[in-house]
This record gives structure tokens, C-alpha cells and sequence, in this order.
């Protein structure tokens, strides 16, 4: 019947979203939706450009190799084949920031038809209950 | 010490009828009794219902009239306008007993000097679960508002040690002071007389249809209440304890979810043995308790877990969970598990069980004792009083810019006179910039050195971390629309560029010294709230030139108040102050 203390466990997802809320950066928290609310894998909750930036800048994309001598080869292939199909790559790179503009707006305008959605229903439902108090 | 109170958790239906209600009232009750010569008033906000007489204790109400309706497009101008009007009352300090509360409430956004604020902080649970209690962004939106409001309070009263625990993990390096000051069971929850017991025991065992030993669960059916665990804890148990035992649940619940509890109770097979009580007033739930063989309460999360306390309060054997607040207010004399395993709990429960019910009785309720809200009300006014006195001093900061200019494809020459220009500039300022245009392209020159930030997040992030000074750029291509309604929102200085080969440290310097003096300006004139104001009145669907002026006066009236505040010496009002 001991009385344990245990400290509330801090998770890396709380002490995250934590810094983004205090920082006024919450739009780049990428939502995570519990299984029972999980709509589906994509689109993803939250801000699309947060969400998809990181994967689209092809051109600028950090060639990171850790163990020291064996991989060296493999990044300097990799920096020649880079700098082989820049041309191409900047096209892409373009072409994704594109995209993700385009996934933006759409996103916007969903959200403002459901705004508009929502309004026209609060509109329907309060004529509703005038009629139903004059009836 | 002249102290207002805000009294919107009494006042909201998210908190009035729940937990949070229950705490402000009796921390208020035992504010009156240890601080009898304080003089406090209550702040009501005409907007929603009045306050209950009793939780007022004979202290003078004010009525705060919102100049917007009670609604997400206006809570930023309702939240500043409160804060404006609550400082040109002229109190020593502001306490707030809750600032998680929803949209139906106003919570005060200071800018500039203003009394002390105090708040008490209840859980941190969105931040904690946010899969589970922020599933949407406008959810995320709302929760980043409060917390940051919260982060602005001087001294933060904490309902238990967890609570504290978290707000100094969470809160970041510039948090404020936070203080356990504890809480304490409702005194409604005192034990009955052996006479009065019986009575009360026999009519609620035949309102509930409860004939044989049970255990009792008090909660609601959200995650972190572990409803689930709870059947699944109780159809662990082996069949000898389950052939003798009911498991009455109460908790009010929609139809769909009581649909959801009653299913789950058959597939574990436990529905037989299931009673669901909808709803239980105090004097009932004081007999459950009274009654109820064990009260089982294995939450996820708990702030402050009032109904353990309640348990003991009434004698009853608790087994809870090992988490968050509960293994402070159960008490050497209760049994802890862990929440997530069904076998654990089930465990305990057999331990608890195989003592007899009474055995300790007389231990449980007196640890329960040890919490009171006079003791609570006394931790806090000795924060509060501590608080007022010290001279806290703003501190000093590098003064910032939002450099806001287009970064799409085709602006490549003003992209290269800013990685060119900026850098100078960083000497002075602490520079972030703010992107706009349809395609945006971000090269790697900037994005290496600074934050860059859409228009969209520009309200927020002024919010939390204020800019001294918008910069606009404008170039010779069209300007984009984002841009033309940042400046709207936000007024600064607008630079028409001349790409003829400048000399840039020649050009940092001067527009360093124009910027400097335009800082200067916009402080004089109180800039930064007038910002703020323009703003949400621009946001406004009806704006309103008389509120502005009426405002602008509230302004005036609080900063003279302040003003004066720090010219007089500080008295507590109180013959003694306790050092915690």
C-alpha cells in the first residue's frame, strides 16, 4: 500500500507542440489525429505547406552521409549525379513548390465553402425555428 | 491589497457545472476567511449567466460588458479591450482562477504595463494529449491563444505538484513562477451520522438498483477518464470477485457513448454486472461513496482528481492510477496502478478487496483532512502578496523586425539584395521574414539564416513574440495581394528599392537609423496596443470608430493607474504575510 511518485512522463510531442504554441508557430504542428478520429493517411492534418516543404526543395536537399570512410565514395557519387541532373532537379523543385501552392488554395477554399457551408445551415436552421415559433 | 477576480469560471457552462466551478467557489470561500481585509470585487461578464449569491461572500460585483459578441471572429478584441478595462480599475492585481476556458469567455490580453496577474492553472491535458483533445486547427488555435494568455500571469497558482510539474516542463524558459497551492474536497462531502447513513444508503440502493457490493467509478466518458480501462480492469478481475461484485458507473453520457460503454460491457462480458447512473447530485454521490465497497478511479490524467478526494473524505478504500496528480491526494492509505494495464488494475483491486473496508477508515479520512481550502487560499494570497511587492522590471530584449517582402520565382534581385542587406541589418535587429506571393520559392540563403514565415502565421507569431517594426519591400514587379493586406493589418514602413549598385553597409546604416526612429516613434505613441487595436478592429465585421475612442480612454485611464501604482508604496493589507 506504498504511495508511489511517479512523474508525469513528458512526451517529445507535448514538449514540441509546446514550444510551437509559445513561439506563435502552431500552424506548422502537424495534427495527429487519434485512431478513433484518423479520417486517413492523406491529406494530412494541419498546415500542407509544413507538411510537405521539407520533401520539395530537390535542388537544396542536404546529401548527409555519418559514418566517415567507407560512405565517402557513395556522397561524392551522389554529389556528382547531383550535379549532373541540377538542371532537371530545378525544374522539379519548381514544379513542387507549384504544387504545394496549388494544394494550399485548395485547401483555403474547402475551408471556406465548409465556412460557408456551416453559415448557410446556422441561417436555415434559425429560419427554421422562427417559422416553427410563428407556426 | 486591492485584488479583482475574475469570475468567469463560475460563470461559463464548460466549467460552472464541473470541477473547475467547484474549485473556484470554495478557493473564493477560503479567500474570504483568511483574507478578510483585502479588498476584492468580482469581475461577472454581463454576457453570460450571473454568478451564484453564495460564491460572492458580500464582495462587490463589477460588470464587464464585451464590446463584441461572444465569438471566435471577435475574441481578440474582446480579449484586449478586457484587458484594457481591468487595468484602468486600478487594482494591485488581476487573479484569474481559470484561463482554459472556451470561446464563450473572455480572458485578458495585456499589452504594455498593467496590475499583477495571477492565475491558477488546472492541467495542462490539451498539450499533454493533443491526438486526443486538439483534433482540429481552429482546437490547436484556440489552446495556443490560452496557453500563451497563461504564460503572460506574473505568478501561476498550481492545484497540485503534477500541475506544476508540467507547467515548468511545458512552459519554456521564460515561464513564470508556478506554486503548488493545492485543493481540497468540497466541505459538502463530509461524512453523514451513522442514523442519517442508513437511511440515505437504503433509498439510494433502491434508486440505483444496487442490492449487492459494488464498485464505484465517478467520471466522464472522455479518454483521459479511462472509462474503458475501467471494464476492462473490472472483467480482469477472477470470476470469484465478480460473482459477488456490481461495478456502478457514474457518468453523464450522450446516447451514442452510453450506446458505445454498453457494448464494449458485453463483448468483456461485465454487462450484467454494469450499472450506469446518468446523473448523481452531491448528496447522493456523498452516499455512493459512503457506501460503495471500493472506489475505483484509474484516470489517465487528473489535475487535481477531486473525486479521490471526495472518496476519502467519505471513507471509502480508493484504488487510482500512479499518474499525473493522484498518487499526491490518495494518500499512503490507497492503492495505486498503472492505468493502462487491465491486470495491474485488476490487482489492485483483489489487494483492496482482501482488506476488510473499515480498516483505515479513520487513516483515509484524516489525510483527506490535511487538505483545505483555507490552507489553499493561504498559499496563494502569500504568493500573491510576495508577487506584489517585488518591482519586476521588463526585460531587456533585441528589438525585432518582420521583414516582410514577395519570394516567389521571379523575384530573384530582391531575394539577392536582402541576403545582401540583411545580415548588416542583423547587427541592430533580430530579423524573421515573412513571405509573400502565390509560388512561393524560399531560397536557401535566407531560409539558412532566418525564420521565414507565411502571412498567415504573422498574427500568431506577433501575438506571442511582438514585432518592434513591419518592413515592407517593395519591388518593381506587382506587389502580391497577401502583402497589401499584411500592410493594412499591420502598418510599418514600406521601402521602394534601387538595385543600382548600393553600398550596402552605407545602406544598412541609414535604414537602420530609420527604422530605429520609427521604433522610437511607435513607442511613444503606445504603438504596438495601437496596432493591436487597428487590427482587431479590422478584423471586425462591423467596425466601430466609438469603440476605438472609448478604448483609447480605458487605455489612458489604466496606464495612469499603473503609473501611480509604482509611485506608492506596496500594503498587503494583511496583519501577517507567510513566507511559503
Amino acid at each position: 500500500m506504498k504511495t508511489r511518485r511517479i512523474e508525469t512522463e513528458m512526451r517529445p510531442e507535448a514538449e514540441q507542440l509546446a514550444k510551437l504554441l509559445r513561439s506563435g508557430l502552431e500552424l506548422r504542428w502537424p495534427l495527429r489525429l487519434s485512431p478513433a478520429h484518423e479520417p486517413g493517411p492523406f491529406p494530412p492534418g494541419g498546415s500542407v505547406r509544413a507538411f510537405l516543404t521539407p520533401y520539395a526543395d530537390g535542388l537544396n536537399h542536404r546529401l548527409t552521409c555519418r559514418r566517415p570512410f567507407r560512405d565517402r565514395l557513395v556522397r561524392w557519387a551522389r554529389y556528382l549525379v547531383r550535379a549532373v541532373i541540377t538542371p532537371w532537379l530545378r525544374v522539379q523543385s519548381h514544379f513542387n513548390f507549384a504544387a504545394i501552392s496549388v494544394v494550399e488554395q485548395l485547401e483555403q477554399r474547402i475551408c471556406a465553402l465548409e465556412d460557408a457551408e456551416r453559415a448557410l445551415r446556422q441561417k436555415i436552421e434559425e429560419q427554421e425555428k422562427t417559422l416553427r415559433e410563428k407556426a | 491589497m486591492h485584488l479583482l477576480i475574475d469570475g468567469q469560471a463560475l460563470q461559463t457552462l464548460s466549467s460552472r457545472q464541473r470541477g473547475i466551478g467547484r474549485y473556484a467557489g470554495n478557493f473564493l470561500r477560503g479567500l474570504a476567511a483568511v483574507r478578510p481585509n483585502w479588498r476584492i470585487e468580482v469581475v461577472q461578464n454581463s454576457a453570460l449567466t450571473p454568478i451564484a449569491t453564495d460564491n460572492l461572500h458580500g464582495w462587490p460585483v463589477l460588470a464587464f460588458q464585451p464590446p463584441q459578441p461572444l465569438h471566435p471572429d471577435y475574441h481578440e478584441i474582446n480579449d484586449r479591450y478586457y484587458a484594457d478595462w481591468l487595468t484602468a480599475q486600478g487594482a494591485d492585481g488581476v487573479l484569474v482562477p481559470s484561463y482554459c476556458e472556451g470561446w464563450d469567455a473572455i480572458l485578458p490580453s495585456f499589452c504594455g504595463p498593467r496590475p499583477r496577474l495571477f492565475a491558477i492553472v488546472h492541467d495542462l491535458i490539451p498539450l499533454l494529449y493533443p491526438e486526443q483533445y486538439l483534433p482540429d486547427l481552429e482546437a490547436v488555435r484556440w489552446y495556443a491563444q490560452r496557453f500563451r494568455q497563461l504564460l503572460q500571469c506574473d505568478a501561476l497558482l498550481a492545484n497540485s505538484e503534477a500541475t506544476a510539474h508540467d507547467v515548468r516542463m511545458l512552459g519554456g524558459s521564460d515561464a513564470p513562477r508556478v506554486v503548488n497551492i493545492g485543493g481540497a474536497a468540497d466541505p459538502l462531502f463530509a461524512p453523514l451520522s451513522p442514523g442519517a447513513f442508513a437511511v440515505h444508503a437504503r433509498e439510494i440502493r433502491k434508486r440505483f438498483g444496487l442490492q449487492r457490493e459494488f464498485l464505484l467509478y465517478v467520471g466522464a466518458p472522455d479518454y483521459r477518464k479511462n472509462l474503458h480501462g475501467v471494464l476492462r480492469a473490472f472483467a480482469a478481475l477472477p470470476s470469484r470477485y465478480r460473482a459477488a461484485l456490481d461495478l456502478a458507473v457514474v457518468c453523464r453520457m450522450k446516447p451514442d457513448e452510453r450506446a458505445a460503454i454498453e457494448t464494449m460491457a458485453r463483448q468483456t462480458g461485465v454487462a450484467s454486472a454494469l450499472y450506469l447512473i446518468n446523473s448523481a447530485n452531491d448528496e447522493e454521490l456523498r452516499t455512493l461513496y459512503m457506501t460503495c465497497r471500493i472506489f475505483f478511479f484509474p484516470s489517465l490524467y487528473e489535475g487535481l482528481g477531486l473525486p479521490v478526494l471526495e472518496a476519502l473524505h467519505c471513507g471509502a478504500p480508493v484504488v487510482t492510477s500512479d499518474r499525473s496528480s493522484l498518487p499526491e491526494y490518495a494518500g499512503p492509505y490507497s492503492w495505486l496502478c498503472d492505468p493502462t494495464s487491465p491486470q495491474a488494475m485488476a490487482q489492485a483491486l483483489q489487494q483492496a478487496l482482501a482488506e476488510p473496508r473499515e480498516a483505515h477508515r479513520r487513516q483515509r479520512q484524516q489525510f483527506a483532512r490535511t487538505f483545505s481550502w483555507q490552507k489553499t487560499a493561504e498559499r496563494a494570497c502569500a504568493v500573491m502578496e510576495r508577487i506584489s511587492k517585488k518591482c519586476i522590471q521588463p526585460r531587456p530584449r533585441r528589438r525585432r523586425l518582420a521583414w516582410v517582402m514577395p519570394l516567389m520565382g521571379n523575384t530573384h534581385s530582391l531575394t539577392e539584395y536582402a541576403a545582401e542587406l540583411l545580415p548588416l541589418l542583423a547587427e541592430h535587429f533580430d530579423i524573421e521574414v515573412i513571405a509573400a506571393g502565390s509560388l512561393l520559392h524560399v531560397p536557401q540563403t535566407l531560409s539558412r539564416s532566418y525564420l521565414i514565415l507565411t502571412a498567415r502565421e504573422v498574427p500568431a507569431r506577433h501575438a506571442a513574440l511582438p514585432y518592434d517594426m513591419f518592413v515592407y519591400q517593395f519591388g518593381p514587379l506587382p506587389v502580391p495581394p497577401e502583402m497589401l493586406d499584411l500592410l493594412q493589418r499591420f502598418p510599418g514602413l514600406v521601402v521602394r528599392h534601387d538595385f543600382s549598385a548600393p553600398d550596402f553597409r552605407r545602406l544598412a546604416a541609414a535604414c537602420a537609423a530609420r527604422i530605429d526612429r520609427a521604433i522610437l516613434g511607435s513607442e511613444q505613441s503606445d504603438g504596438l496596443w495601437r496596432g493591436f487595436a487597428v487590427r482587431c478592429l479590422a478584423d471586425c465585421a462591423d467596425k466601430n470608430e466609438a469603440i476605438l475612442s472609448s478604448w483609447a480612454a480605458l487605455r489612458v485611464r489604466g496606464q495612469q493607474h499603473v503609473a501611480a501604482r509604482q509611485t506608492r508604496p506596496f500594503s498587503s493589507g494583511s496583519e501577517s504575510v507567510t513566507v511559503l
